[in-house]
């Protein structure tokens, strides 16, 4: 069988089947251990493994149009299980070392890829000891700007802005923060954003020609924007982190965009309930991080941003932003 | 009201301290409280001593406040911390 390696998160992938998606790179050396990823496509006929006999400790506030949840998970001593109600699932070993991904034949593998990229990766990395936040992240002055937000907040949409006003993406959806002698940096994800057709509207106009990431499934119209080639470029390389700008959609919007600073207990409750693997398996996991990310605030500028409810002033709000970034890299 | 005279702090309860202040987070609700100065003095104490007594003799000596006040302030904290799930009344 066949092996694939990729480079994603700041992780290596070992793959059994080809991901166009992502930077192919060169079997890691030794010491240096790739995540195991095997694919099994299945047919109807073919049941799927049941749940472990026990309580969720996820359950996905999201619910079909019956309320059922759209994503359920468990765990026992040794694995995860992320099962979701159009039959994906996702076996996870705790270690961090390998996933399994088996799905229904009617569901299209650019959507099992794009439950991988996102919350998948978001727990190895999580059960790795790496921080991933909720979060995209481009890069200005040779620095890394992250943007944090929960489901849905537009993060995405505004590295998109930013892009197209200049800045290259270094990821979206995970930012991977790892540290080396209280110097943060960010990983870089993989060279596409994923929108909303009414995002890449907003910023492409109506001919954008963003294609379908799942053409073969109906429910999920997200699309990709290709990155690394021409003016729409894509950073390969980690970056020093120097700010996190958290999106905060609290009602009601204000009539002008507010970029300000956030007390460092405000920050440390915004960068702690927007991680990856929001459960509670490990208490011991949960403690190291928020000890992680009080040292993260020592060396690193959070903000919240309150954009209007008009996506017309995207451009604006995205200015607002690197302009306040690149003040606080000129104080270097 | 009187002060109970022994609690626990929850074990589903994790804590860090940021500039001075705690930020605690209960797993089970995955709810936030933070704690003032007064608030993180007296945490710290609780994580060394489950009885009341002994916290509030220590906070005589360290904070200038008359002992009615303090008893009557800590009374409505310990209250404050059963209430959010936080600690919790061990029996006599």
């Amino acid at each position: 069988m066949n092996s694939y390696y990729y480079t994603v998160y700041g992780l290596i992938l070992c793959s059994n089947r080809l991901l166009p998606e992502l930077i192919l790179t060169q079997p890691p050396s030794a010491g240096n251990d790739p995540v195991i990823v095997s694919f099994e496509e299945r047919s109807r006929n073919i049941p799927l493994p049941p749940p472990p006999n026990q309580s969720p400790y996820y359950v996905s506030p999201n619910k079909d149009t019956e309320g059922r949840p759209l994503v359920k998970a468990w765990c026992d001593d040794n694995y995860l299980f992320v099962f979701y109600l159009n039959g994906c699932h996702f076996v996870i070993s705790r270690t961090g070392d390998t996933i399994k991904c088996i799905w229904p034949s009617k569901i299209d593998f650019g959507y099992v890829i794009a439950q991988l990229l996102g919350p998948i990766l978001g727990s190895i990395l999580q059960l790795r000891g790496i921080l991933a936040l909720h979060a995209s992240a481009v890069v200005v002055r040779g620095r890394a700007l992250v943007i944090l937000g929960s489901h849905g907040s537009g993060k995405s949409t505004l590295a998109a802005e930013m892009n197209r006003q200049g800045c290259s993406v270094l990821s979206d959806d995970i930012a991977a923060l790892t540290e080396y002698d209280n110097i943060w940096m960010v990983h870089p994800g993989y060279p596409r954003l994923r929108l909303w057709p009414t995002s890449a509207e907003a910023i492409y106009g109506p001919e954008h020609g963003l294609r379908r990431i799942a053409p073969g499934y109906d429910r999920w119209d997200k699309r990709y924007l290709d990155l690394g080639e021409g003016k729409r470029t894509f950073e390969t390389q980690a970056q020093l982190l120097r700010a996190v700008y958290v999106l905060d959609w609290r009602d009601p919007p204000p009539d002008v965009i507010q970029v300000k600073p956030l007390l460092k207990r405000e920050a440390l409750v915004w960068l702690d309930a927007l991680c990856y693997s929001q459960s509670n398996y490990d208490r011991r996991k949960r403690a190291q991080r928020l000890s992680n990310l009080e040292r993260l605030l020592n060396s690193v500028q959070v903000r919240t941003v309150r954009p209007t409810a008009d996506l017309a002033t995207l451009p604006e709000l995205s200015s607002a932003i690197l302009n306040d970034f690149e003040d606080a890299v000129s104080r270097e | 009201m009187s002060i109970p005279s022994n609690i626990t702090i929850s074990q589903d309860v994790i804590f860090q301290e940021i500039d001075g202040e705690l930020v605690l987070l209960d797993l089970q609700s995955e709810r936030y409280f933070g704690l003032n100065e007064v608030g993180t003095r007296m945490w710290h104490l609780l994580t060394e001593n489950s009885h009341t007594e002994i916290i509030l003799t220590q906070l005589l000596v360290e904070f200038d406040v008359d002992e009615t006040t303090l008893r009557q302030d800590v009374t409505h904290w310990i209250s404050e911390l059963v209430k959010a799930g936080l600690v919790t009344v061990n029996k006599e």
